[in-house]
């Protein structure tokens, strides 16, 4: 038998024993990427090697903003670092993000005149959170987003459009947008300056302990070089020194259907899910096994806008969010009728969703379509569905044409009367009614898109622990954290989030006091 | 197992639901990866003529079984009736090792004379170029696809054997979070 048969005979081992501690519930769960299967030694095995493989100051665990944001910071500080990434690829979320970055003071909000400051993107951040925001974190991503932003500008050179965008729960426009509409706008310059700084980014080295010693805290990291993602146990046992700190930068956990179903148990393997296929729980567990503080881990942002027939983010949540939920209408096929204002929060329109059952159908008219960037390849590949009547567009998404095209006339008539009595959607006084043909449907079921919840960390990003005393050498930054956003993300927040705490993390790593 | 099945399949477990598949599928996969490189399955007799397909595969079949001879035979002469990225295509049906064996490149091509290690994208560049010029190959000529080497997240910077794979079913990255993705050769 060869070492990679033994590998995986033993995954499956783990596998099983798992199966049978949790249960005939689990088999249904998507085991295969959990952080849950990933340990391949027992809780608590992390004891100081004999020997460490490797030393660096400052060790990085993860490559995607607030990484590689940290890293930067730690290296300008004067500090030996490394970067650690499980991923054959970097980048994480962060390099297939939606490119969209909020920042208050920007020089297009002064171009345009718009009047904003911390204190308002604080004040949007809690509304949103329901208060349930930690104030310190929040009050810290909202001063520092300017200089978050500006570093991104002079430092990166990141290329964005010249316009602010204005997205759902922010006050004013206050969101850029990279030329690429991808975070990888952002992201690829970061590696660009991490490669000119010499700092080396190790792929396929997967995390799997903390090593503590005593009261020094974190002093190193057990990993697996050469990993092969999703393989269990893949990969050569090392051991790396931290003369300094750990940062730990290793995002959300929205991929991983068993930890993710322990934390809010609807969110089954039936829903899809936006992030890459490494978003998964093993960092968070290590930080929770070595005392870290857990902090809203239940809040568990859904994307209303996914459409089911495409893979992850896809491209039709396009067609949702700027034609079908601002001007036309979301029906549940069995009843033909609307059941939710579309232009609710997100977490309100995906818990709406998931309550009828089963996919929900979009629709909008010529007039609302018009607004749709790239509806051609949405059609071309089948996601978005075009029709000459509403009553085809009835029988190709099964639903009830009758009761759909009274609600279509109720509809229209709340928009002739500026008032939408039924839901209490906002409508914009420049909507037309719905009748122009020809008329577009897409489905919708929601995917499982952000964690708001996470690891406690004071304002310096150091990590906190049960008793909430700061973990020595030990700090985390990004969606790992929990307590920036609260309840409900706002659109944009998220790129602010991890290049603020990121770039603290980074800078405070680098000035802890070196460990013999 | 068909290959291209095979393919799908293993896609589909990196996305969550087919658990027990999953578990059985990832099991599967290392197991024949590693039969390709460490004996058990066909030979690897560096000099023999890659047509003649049971030099190393021995009787067992490895192709359909009418199918026309194929000793002596060259790229060119299979492109005859398999031709390029049509349906007969060869692509995704052979390794790349064999592609590039029936292109005339040898195992010593890739691996030097001596003992045989993984292959890095450096090597690939001595007869490819550059990222950014087998991006110039693969335009999509639709609407609905992409080009595998050059995306807005990864520019043209990937390793090549994330995708093609020399000795094992290539596979295609993208395919991940993107339907509609070609079949990598
Ligand atoms: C499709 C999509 C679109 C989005 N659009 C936006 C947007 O427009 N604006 C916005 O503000 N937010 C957006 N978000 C949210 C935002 O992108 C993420 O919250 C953010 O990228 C998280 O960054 P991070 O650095 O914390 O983690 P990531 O970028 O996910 O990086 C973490 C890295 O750590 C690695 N890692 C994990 N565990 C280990 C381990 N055990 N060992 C080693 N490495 C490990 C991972 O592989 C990963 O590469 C979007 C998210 C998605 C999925
Ligand atoms: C005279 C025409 C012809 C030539 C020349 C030819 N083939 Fe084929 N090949 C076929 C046909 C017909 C099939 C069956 C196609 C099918 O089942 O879809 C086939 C099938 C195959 C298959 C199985 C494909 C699958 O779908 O699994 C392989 C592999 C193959 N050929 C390899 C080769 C190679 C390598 C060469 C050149 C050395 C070659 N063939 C030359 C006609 C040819
Ligand atoms: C196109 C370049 C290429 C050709 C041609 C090629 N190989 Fe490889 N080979 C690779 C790559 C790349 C790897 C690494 C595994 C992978 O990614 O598929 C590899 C891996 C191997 C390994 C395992 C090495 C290790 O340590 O993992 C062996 C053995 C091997 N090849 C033998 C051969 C033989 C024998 C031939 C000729 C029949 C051959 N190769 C032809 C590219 C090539
Ligand atoms: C010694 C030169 C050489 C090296 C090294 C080499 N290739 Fe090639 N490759 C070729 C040639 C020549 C062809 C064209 C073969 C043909 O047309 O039949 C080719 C064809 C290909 C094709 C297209 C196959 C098909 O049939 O569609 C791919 C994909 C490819 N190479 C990938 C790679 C990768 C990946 C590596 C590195 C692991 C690599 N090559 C290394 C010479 C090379
Ligand atoms: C993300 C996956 C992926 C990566 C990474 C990748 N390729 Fe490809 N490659 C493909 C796919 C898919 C095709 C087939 C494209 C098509 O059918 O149009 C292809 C086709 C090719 C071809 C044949 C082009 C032709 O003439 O049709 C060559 C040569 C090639 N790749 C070389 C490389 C080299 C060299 C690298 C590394 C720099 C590389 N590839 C990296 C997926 C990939
Ligand atoms: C030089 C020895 C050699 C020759 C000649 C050879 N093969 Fe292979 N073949 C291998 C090896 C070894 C593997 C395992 C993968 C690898 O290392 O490339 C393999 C793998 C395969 C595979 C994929 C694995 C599988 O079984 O599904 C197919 C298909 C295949 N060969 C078909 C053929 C065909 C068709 C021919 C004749 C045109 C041929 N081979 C000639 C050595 C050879
Ligand atoms: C981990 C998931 C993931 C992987 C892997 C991935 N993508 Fe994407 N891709 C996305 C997401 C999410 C978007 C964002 C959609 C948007 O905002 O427009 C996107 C957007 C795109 C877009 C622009 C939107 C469009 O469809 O026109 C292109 C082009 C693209 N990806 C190509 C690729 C290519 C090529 C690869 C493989 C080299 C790849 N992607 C791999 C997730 C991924």
């Amino acid at each position: 038998m060869s070492d990679k048969e033994k590998t995986s005979g033993k995954s499956v081992t783990s596998r099983r024993n798992f199966l049978k501690q949790a249960g005939g519930a689990a088999a249904a769960m998507g085991l295969a990427t959990s952080g849950l299967m990933m340990k391949t030694t027992e809780a608590g095995a992390a004891e100081l090697p004999k020997k460490w493989d490797q030393t660096a100051d400052v060790i990085v665990i993860g490559s995607g903003f607030a990484g590689l944001a940290a890293a930067l910071e730690a290296k300008k500080a004067g500090a030996k670092v490394i970067i650690l990434e499980k991923m054959p690829v970097p980048g994480g979320n962060s390099i297939i993000n939606g490119g969209l970055m909020a920042a208050t003071g920007s020089p297009l909000q002064d171009k345009e005149g718009i009047k904003d400051s911390p204190e308002l993107m604080f004040q949007d951040m809690l509304k949103a959170g329901l208060h349930m925001n930690h104030p310190e974190l929040a009050m810290m991503v909202s001063d520092q987003s300017l200089g978050a932003l500006m570093w991104t500008l002079d430092y990166l050179n990141v290329d964005y459009k010249g316009r602010v965008t204005h997205l759902g729960g922010h006050s004013v426009p206050r969101s850029y947008l990279t030329n690429i509409r991808s975070g990888a706008g952002i992201v690829r310059q970061e590696l660009k300056k991490v490669k000119e700084e010499g700092i080396p980014l190790q792929k396929r080295a997967y995390l799997e302990h903390l090593i503590m010693d005593g009261k020094n805290g974190i002093v190193g990291v057990e990993v697996l070089s050469g990993y092969a993602f999703p393989k269990a146990g893949s990969g050569k046992r090392t051991f790396i020194k931290a003369n300094q700190a750990v940062i730990m930068a290793n995002g959300g956990f929205s991929y991983d259907v068993p930890f993710r179903m322990i934390q809010d148990p609807r969110l089954d393997d039936k829903l899809d899910c936006t992030n890459h296929p490494g978003a998964t729980a093993e960092g968070l567990i290590e930080l929770l096994r070595i005392g870290a503080t857990p902090v809203q881990p239940s809040w568990i942002q859904l994307g209303p806008w996914g459409c089911p027939q495409e893979k992850g983010m896809g491209i039709g949540y396009i067609f949702a969010i700027s034609g079908c939920f601002p001007f036309g209408i979301m029906v549940d096929p069995k009843t033909g009728k609307r059941f939710v204002n579309e232009l609710a929060d997100r977490k309100v329109r995906a818990d709406a969703i998931i309550k009828t059952g089963h996919w929900a159908v979009g629709i909008a008219d010529t007039n609302g379509a018009k607004y749709v960037d790239k509806l051609d390849k949405m059609l071309a590949k089948g996601t978005v569905r075009q029709f000459n009547t509403l009553d085809e567009l009835a029988q190709a998404f099964q639903v009830n044409s009758a009761e759909l095209q009274e609600q279509v006339k109720r509809y229209n008539a709340f928009l002739a009367k500026g008032k939408d009595e039924e839901f209490g959607k906002p409508l914009r006084a420049s909507s037309q009614p719905i009748a122009k043909a020809p008329f577009y449907g897409m489905n919708l079921w929601p995917k499982v898109h952000h964690t708001m919840g996470g690891v406690q960390i004071n304002s310096k990003a150091q990590l906190l622990d049960l008793y909430s005393q700061v973990v020595p050498g030990l700090y985390a930054a990004g969606e790992v954290t929990g307590g920036v956003h609260g309840a409900v993300r706002l659109g944009s927040n998220a790129t602010t989030d991890c290049l603020v705490f990121g770039r603290i993390a980074g800078a405070n790593a680098a000035k802890e006091r070196p460990r013999g | 197992m068909r290959t291209s099945q095979h393919r799908r399949l293993l896609w589909k477990c990196l996305l969550p639901g087919l658990p027990l598949l999953a578990a059985l599928l990832i099991v599967h996969w290392g197991a024949q990866a590693s039969s390709a490189t460490q004996g058990g399955g066909p030979k690897q007799l560096e000099n023999a003529d890659v047509g003649d397909c049971a030099a190393c595969h021995g009787p067992a079949m490895s192709l359909p079984k009418d199918h026309p001879t194929t000793k002596g035979q060259a790229r060119k002469d299979c492109d005859k009736c398999h031709n390029g990225k049509k349906a007969a295509t060869l692509r995704g049906k052979l390794p790349l090792s064999h592609l590039h064996a029936l292109g005339g490149v040898s195992c010593a091509d890739c691996h030097g004379s001596g003992d045989k290690s993984a292959v890095g994208t450096e090597k690939c560049f001595e007869c490819h170029e550059s990222g950014e010029a087998v991006a110039k190959l693969t335009v999509p000529q639709d609407k609905v696809h992409n080009n595998p080497h050059d995306s807005p997240h990864y520019g043209t910077d990937l390793d090549c054997v994330l995708c093609h794979h020399a000795h094992a079913k290539s596979e295609n990255y993208c395919s991940q979070c993107h339907e509609k993705t070609q079949v990598v050769p």
